[in-house]
């Protein structure tokens, strides 16, 4: 049972900023629920405030162009990202992360900015905006910025985000009419699962179909935060990728960039062999399916 | 053509348009005029005494009611051993143990008085493992077992965590083992399960001015629930009333009284005013009721030809801090822990064991189907060393009619062959290997399972139909519906008695003050037991209606007869039909029982004229039960040797059903059983950590989603073997739908691996090294 709280339902950024300000740890921004409320739900009294930002006009729709990329509001829902067209034909990669997450109920409710400031190493809509290389745009009581998203985690559950700062859009730039996606989750079930692993790959490749040109790698649940494998994106660029052995090469360096731990979810040993494998293979997989013109 | 009009048949459920449209009012729907609602302070540790508990607070707060501690309340429950209080007093024994509750005007307000009471718990180190637990050095969960009451067909065992000590004795082990030419040796392991039914625990309950309690719970046996609070209460059993809205799914979770005990406890002191208490779905997890964990260690002898000659078996029960009536399901385990095999010698020895966890309980089975995956793993095993097929092992010995069971009793109706036969060929068993490659690079394996199981023994159950004036009936009885169908089947057999449309029969609510005395919804005793009453009370209908007609017709009764699908025909001095007669599918037009003597035909059913009680050390007996359950699965796997993730692509599931009385019931059992079953064996268990549960939610306790049910599900059922006792002959079949899953997938992964299973959930970090190994093994070839 949730504990009683007050709830407030500002209009604008502005007024959500100065909420966020006035009420610091005792108050929580909420858009779907889909993670604070569960976590309010098991009785302790977590929040005094809960700050619905879901009616604020700047965080809502998904606006896209060629040369402008993709706009996403921090309210859209995960379920609006899986069916909008462009982002199926565009950025399959995001559809992929966000579509395991959760149950469809769930991504009805669930938002991206959610997912993205709940900040969970696990998420599975943030692997795949990484290795777009999106960007966060935060509206603050003192005016706007725009952070990396990679820059965006500080910490375990820890953002950039000042008391005042709330997340208003997340930008992806349009891709290479060529790439290859590809996101992996491992987890024990096939829906209602939190990433066990997360992997995600972009690459582009050369004009002859196989050397690799551009290779961004994202990991989940593989470190504290979110985190892209630079090491790993270092060792392919140049590389033939239609060369599995040479793709598979990558197991014995991957570890430099992941250092998943040992809990009651899953042994690291175990995800560290995991990893081993399964970041080759969606390198393969997203080498697979490359748009060819 | 079939001798039966509706028998054999399928037929909807007559509660599958409430449940599907959710009109279906559970006990959550139901508020009742000034009902109270009641909170739950738990421990946060699983083990600690009690140092003191301060409610001051609580009582003042806005909207309460009533606030209860353990001391005002020292009743004892325990089906087994009476070692369990409605509330904690002076020491908790695992986490979420209650300690205190609140009734407020709301639950808000509940809430928020049970978040006020300060209690101070000094730790204890918690017991936290089954075989920690057996050492003579363990901490103790109950410091004094022998000062509670238990039943004398069990042994606890005094300074120990021991709440029972199960033997059986067959033949001569040690001989055997001597004289075997292989022997197999193995441990196994499952982990504590969750029924994690979609209804939690919860009940309302009422104290009238003259003391009478009325308990609405969905409770799977309420004249059991009415034995256990009357017991516990010492208050007789007249005094309580138990009614039971539709239940949302139980699994033998619901036989344990959970929520009814907390809420008798407030409203014994709200002066008529009812309680509800509702667990939360954390609550369920931590309060509720759990299948036992259990480590098993395994013996098998066997000669060269493959005939099994011993089984021998020490095994142990994680069952928790309260014993429930886990003794019972360590004892149903050990006695078809050898198998449904004819072994001449058999030694077993099971323990129950009190640990810092959740109550073990029943489980859908009571522990056949951990017992099933142990025993077929060592029939794996066994035919490995002997290099025999798995499948050809099991046929040379499985039981066949007359001979000896385990209990030493004289087998009839066992149709075990005929289902494993069954389930291999819906596979394509023969000529196929149990291990390859696919060509895109996943492992498939195949394997079987058999169990045996039996109904619980003497028990008892009764039943009425009452005839309107309409042509309509309504079958009463105290047999719950669970999900298991009892609800369709019995109007089935009605309607086939009496000739009476199925439609036309209704059955009701069951209420303790109304409906007739039954011992039990558990061990897939409705249809044979509760059918076999409703056979009895169609029949004295039946001679009622003739009596009535006689009179009306002016005939004598012995020239009225009832014949087959309901036509009441007239007959001559010699016996020939005079032309005149009815129908029963007719009453409501032909006016024939129209303001006539009301009809309402009773039967019952029992049991104890066949039992014969074990011999307490050998379990040896000359019959142990009304009803031996057979089944068979035989699976398919596949594994993705990248991430050990096993996938089921088939299980063919043959049920020596003895006689189909809806093939569309055991069909959903059968269905809703293998994708249990495979949950059970791939994804659930309950993690702890020092006692402490890790994965109580519906997030991390994985029970199989849609998405992961995606597997092929043949179902055979086998009629070779029907019942002589049974009605039409049939047996049950609501356990036994998953008893054998478990088995079969474990069979298929084994298979598939190269290497034994040794631990259920099959877990990635298990089996992935394997998984490597039998893809380079495949590549070196």
């Amino acid at each position: 049972m949730i504990a009683r709280f007050d709830y407030h339902v500002p209009a604008s950024l502005d007024e959500a900023c100065a909420l966020k300000k006035e009420y610091g740890n005792t108050g929580i921004v909420v858009a779907g629920g889909s993670d604070v409320y569960a976590k309010m739900h098991l009785g302790d009294h977590l929040y005094d405030h809960v700050i619905d930002i879901k009616k604020i006009e700047d965080m809502q729709g998904i606006r896209w162009s060629e040369t402008e990329g993709l706009s996403l509001g921090a309210a859209v829902t995960h379920h609006e990202i899986e069916r909008h067209p462009v982002i199926k034909e565009r950025y399959d990669v995001l559809v992929q992360g966000v579509r395991t997450i959760g149950s469809l109920q769930v991504r009805n409710r669930g938002t991206i900015g959610g997912n993205i400031c709940t900040a969970a190493p696990s998420a599975d809509g943030i692997g795949p905006l990484l290795v777009l290389d999106a960007s966060c745009v935060i509206h603050g009581l003192g005016g706007e910025r725009t952070v990396p998203l990679k820059d965006f985690f500080t910490g375990p559950k820890q953002t950039v985000l000042a008391d005042d700062e709330v997340l208003v859009r997340v930008t992806v730039p349009t891709p290479a009419p060529s790439y290859g996606g590809a996101y992996f989750k491992y987890g024990r079930r096939n829906a209602m699962e939190i990433a066990l692993l997360g992997i995600s790959v972009y690459l582009e490749v050369a004009d002859d179909g196989k050397t690799c040109s551009a290779m961004r790698i994202a990991l989940g649940t593989s470190a504290p935060i979110p985190i892209r494998a630079q090491k790993t994106e270092a060792y392919y660029i140049g590389k033939d990728l239609s060369d599995r052995q040479v793709v598979e090469a990558a197991s014995s360096i991957i570890l430099e960039d992941a250092s998943p731990r040992n809990s009651w979810r899953a042994d690291g040993e175990f995800r560290r062999s995991l990893l081993k494998l399964l970041v080759p293979r969606t390198v393969r997989t997203a080498y697979g399916a490359l748009t060819r013109e | 053509m079939s001798e039966y009009t509706v028998i054999g048949k399928p037929a909807l459920r007559k509660d599958s348009h409430d449940k599907v449209t959710g009109s279906a009012q559970f006990c959550a729907d139901i508020t009742l005029t000034g009902m109270l609602h009641g909170a739950v302070l738990r421990s946060k540790v699983p083990h600690g005494i009690i140092k003191s508990i301060d409610v001051s607070a609580a009582k003042e707060a806005e909207g309460v009611r009533a606030v209860v501690t353990g001391e005002e309340v020292p009743y004892r429950l325990g089906r087994s051993i009476m070692d369990q209080t409605f509330l904690a007093i002076d020491k908790v024994r695992h986490e979420g143990e209650p300690i205190a509750l609140v009734a407020a005007d709301t639950l808000e307000q509940a809430y928020a008085a049970v978040r006020m009471i300060k209690v101070d718990i000094e730790p204890l180190p918690a017991v936290n493992d089954v075989l920690e637990a057996m050492k003579p050095e363990s901490a103790l969960v109950h410091d004094r077992l022998e000062d509670y009451w238990h039943v004398d067909t069990i042994r606890p065992v005094n300074g120990t965590n021991i709440y029972d000590h199960f033997t059986l004795r067959k033949g001569d082990v040690d001989k055997a083992f001597a004289e075997a030419d292989v022997i197999v040796e193995n441990e196994y392991d499952c982990a504590i399960l969750h029924h994690a039914a979609i209804e939690n625990h919860l009940a309302i309950a009422k104290v009238d001015g003259s003391g009478k309690i009325t308990v609405w719970s969905p409770a799977q046996s309420p004249y059991y629930i009415r034995g256990e609070l009357s017991r516990a209460l010492k208050v007789p059993e007249n005094k309580i009333r138990v009614i039971v809205p539709p239940i949302g799914g139980g699994f033998g979770g619901k036989l344990e009284a959970r929520a009814e005990q907390l809420a008798i406890a407030l409203a014994m002191k709200t002066h008529g005013r009812p309680v509800k208490v509702a667990f939360s779905r954390e609550e369920d997890f931590l309060a509720g009721t759990v299948r036992a964990g259990v480590h098993f260690k395994m013996r098998t002898a066997a000669r060269k030809d493959g005939k099994i000659l011993a089984v021998e078996s020490t095994n142990w029960w994680d069952s928790g801090a309260y014993s429930t009536i886990s003794p019972t399901v360590t004892l149903k385990a050990n006695v078809i822990l050898a198998g449904p095999y004819e072994v001449d010698n058999v030694k077993m020895d099971g323990y129950c064991v009190a640990t810092n966890k959740q109550l073990g309980t029943a489980q859908r089975g009571f522990g056949v189907a951990e017992a099933s995956y142990a025993h077929e793993q060592q029939m794996d095993a066994v035919a490995k060393a002997l290099g025999m097929d798995p499948y050809e092992l099991r046929m040379k010995n499985v039981m066949v009619d007359g001979c000896k069971g385990h209990t030493g009793e004289k087998m009839f109706a066992v149709g075990i062959k005929e289902c494993l036969k069954e389930a291999a060929e819906g596979l394509g068993w023969e000529g196929h290997p149990t291990s390859w490659i696919t060509e895109d690079g996943k492992i498939r394996g195949r394997g079987l399972g058999t169990f045996m199981k039996f109904t619980g023994t003497p028990s008892y159950t009764s039943a009425t139909i009452k005839l309107n004036f309409d042509g309509s009936a309504v079958v009463s009885y105290s047999t719950t519906e669970l999900g298991q169908g009892v609800g369709i089947v019995i109007p089935q057999i009605v309607a086939e008695e009496l000739g009476i449309p199925l439609e036309l029969i209704s059955t009701v609510q069951v209420d303790t003050d109304h409906t007739p005395l039954d011992k039990t919804t558990t061990s897939s005793r409705a249809t044979y037991h509760l059918g076999n009453a409703t056979i009895k009370a169609a029949e004295d209908a039946r001679r009622q209606i003739c009596q009535w007609v006689a009179f009306k017709w002016k005939t004598p009764v012995e020239r009225i007869e009832f014949k087959k699908g309901g036509i009441i025909v007239q007959l001559d001095e010699q016996g020939k039909p005079t032309g005149k007669q009815a129908r029963m599918d007719e009453l409501a037009k032909n006016g024939l029982i129209k303001n006539g003597e009301p009809i309402l035909g009773y039967g019952s059913y029992e049991t104890t004229n066949i039992w014969h009680k074990p011999d307490p050390e050998t379990y040896q007996t000359e019959r142990l039960t009304a009803m031996w359950f057979f089944g068979a699965n035989a699976a398919e796997v596949e594994i993705d040797p990248d991430t050990a993730k096993i996938r089921v692509v088939k299980v063919v599931a043959a049920h020596d059903i003895g006689k189909t009385l809806n093939p569309l019931g055991c069909l959903q059992q059968v269905e809703g059983g293998v994708i249990m079953g495979i949950g059970n064996t791939l994804l659930e268990e309950f993690i702890h950590r020092d006692g402490y549960l890790m994965n109580g939610n519906m997030v991390d306790f994985k029970i199989p989603t849609s998405m992961d049910s995606d597997v092929e599900i043949e179902m055979r059922l086998i009629e070779s073997s029907p019942h002589p006792e049974g009605p039409y002959g049939a047996k049950g079949i609501g356990e036994p739908a998953m008893c054998a899953t478990q088995s079969a997938v474990a069979s298929a992964v084994a298979h598939a691996l190269g290497v034994p299973v040794v631990h259920v959930p099959i877990k990635g970090e298990h089996i992935l090294a394997a998984c490597r190994k039998r893809l380079e093994e495949a590549n070196d070839r």
